[in-house]
């Protein structure tokens, strides 16, 4: 989470008061304001406002990180004033390394504020989101559906007199359907720059591209993706006003919407942070007659 | 009759297997367009292996033995929770403010759609629900609903009458209808003689 307080301790007074609200977080950074001796040894006081700030932190499972090469992080264009630490890095408490963090005087640049960096293991957290997937219109897909259409009527029937019997046929549907699967499918990864209308041609002259550096592959990469981006644009025209007449698909309203902000979900005034816990929640809500 | 006496039996009715009209028709009603569950088949993939007459034949005998025997494959079950948040919300803290949804498998909702079919059916030819009864019912809509209402508001001041109306809600109904009271009450109506 990244914080701007300014000098009335706007965000600082907002925490305070959401501070049950918010999810877990890995990271709480930013320009505080706020003065303190626990950070500044030019400051003697630690008043209520540096108070709250650890409080808020200590609530939230973080903990100040000291950077390993400690000093001021703002130094102001009016050379009479003092320079100041007011930019503060929070990480989770039991995990906050010194070496961390650090103060980068070298990149600050016009600003008057020091950079500061941090180092921060996502590990599992954070993950790139594949999953596996056919592509529309691919040689793969028919050859998915044509192994659905010569493995299902395969299937021996038999005599369906019992529980086990149905199971069985049951079972051997669904094993036609995940080998099809497992054998057509393939691992997708999906960023945030993916575009729906890629191909394997722009891959290929990309990756040809970055190999030669040539003006030639260049001009080669761009036209494949002309290409693609007609053949993929000019299907899904003909898809809306051919097959599915559906024009409001293209609609702001119909997109995938915005997942809304970063917020617990509460449940009997318990924020929840686990899935079971979150699981819990959903199922009592919706599935369970309560009363 | 008042509400307190007991429901007359219906004589038990024939439950006849599942014809492939009843596959093919069920079928093409079925969206191209509704996403996947676990198994990663769609409609649009059924369809196509539904043209080869061995696969029909196998579905519907599938189908016919589900009846016969009382058995729903574990297959049947499988299902995939997909949670969407619920658009325009002023706070997404509560679980109400988002909309679970189950995706499940396609063989088995396609068998499903051919019972609920066959059950649409026996509901109208046999007059088995309440004249009054809108939700659930093909070809009854809320429009029906309110036209009803409208109208017996209007006899109402017709006659001279103040009209008011109490309109409750039963949360959580589905949950809440219990399979002994629900079964018995289905076996009244004289449907699902197998079992």
């Amino acid at each position: 989470m990244n914080v701007y307080s300014d000098n009335d301790k706007t965000a600082i007074l907002y925490l305070r008061d959401h501070v049950d609200e918010l999810p877990s977080f890995h990271y709480m950074g930013g320009d505080f304001n706020v003065h303190s001796s626990m950070w500044d040894p030019e400051v003697t006081h630690h008043w209520w406002a540096a108070i709250t700030l650890l409080e808020i932190a200590a609530d939230l499972d973080l903990e100040r990180t000291e950077p390993s090469n400690p000093g001021p992080t703002f130094i102001s264009h009016n050379a009479d004033l003092r320079s100041l630490v007011i930019d503060l890095m929070f990480y989770r408490i039991s995990k906050s390394v010194r070496s961390r963090t650090r103060r980068d005087p070298d990149s600050k640049g016009p600003t008057d504020h020091i950079p500061l960096t941090m180092i921060i293991t996502l590990n599992l957290v954070i993950e790139a989101v594949t999953r596996q997937s056919i592509a529309r219109e691919s040689d793969a897909k028919k050859a998915f559906i044509e192994h659905l259409r010569t493995g299902v009527p395969a299937i021996a029937l038999g005599t369906l007199n019992t529980a086990a019997d149905i199971d069985r046929v049951a079972q051997a549907l669904a094993d036609v359907f995940s080998s099809a699967w497992d054998k057509h499918s393939h691992k997708v990864c999906t960023t945030k720059r993916s575009q729906s209308w890629w191909d394997d041609k722009c891959t290929k002259s990309l990756s040809q591209y970055k190999l030669e550096k040539s003006h030639e592959s260049w001009l080669l990469f761009r036209r494949a993706v002309k290409a693609a981006k007609r053949k993929f644009f000019d299907l899904r025209i003909d898809e809306i006003a051919g097959s599915n007449k559906r024009p409001w698909d293209l609609m702001e309203w119909v997109k995938q919407r915005k997942l809304p902000a970063c917020e617990a979900i509460q449940y009997n005034g318990q924020p929840c942070h686990q899935i079971s816990t979150l699981w819990d929640a959903l199922h009592n809500t919706y599935n369970l007659a309560s009363g | 009759m008042s509400v307190l006496d007991p429901v007359p039996t219906l004589q038990e009715r024939d439950w006849p297997s599942f014809s492939a009209f009843e596959l093919t028709d069920t079928l093409s009603s079925c969206s191209s367009r509704s996403s996947l569950g676990p198994d990663h088949i769609t409609w649009v993939h059924l369809k196509a292996v539904l043209e080869n007459e061995k696969s029909v034949q196998l579905l519907i005998t599938l189908a016919d033995a589900c009846i016969r025997v009382g058995h729903w494959p574990k297959h049947f079950k499988d299902s995939v929770l997909v949670i969407i948040p619920k658009p325009g919300k002023p706070t997404y803290s509560t679980p109400k403010s988002f909309r679970p949804i189950v995706l499940l498998n396609t063989v088995g909702k396609l068998i499903e759609k051919m019972i609920s079919n066959r059950l649409q059916f026996e509901m109208i030819k046999y007059d088995l629900v309440h004249p009054n009864q809108v939700g659930g019912v093909r070809q009854r809509s809320t429009e029906d609903a309110g036209l009803f209402l409208t109208h017996l508001v209007c006899t109402g001041w017709a006659k001279g009458k103040k009209m008011s109306m109490l309109a409750f809600d039963i949360a959580q109904f589905f949950p809440l209808s219990i399979m002994p009271c629900f079964w018995p009450s289905f076996a009244s109506k004289g449907s699902c003689p197998l079992w």
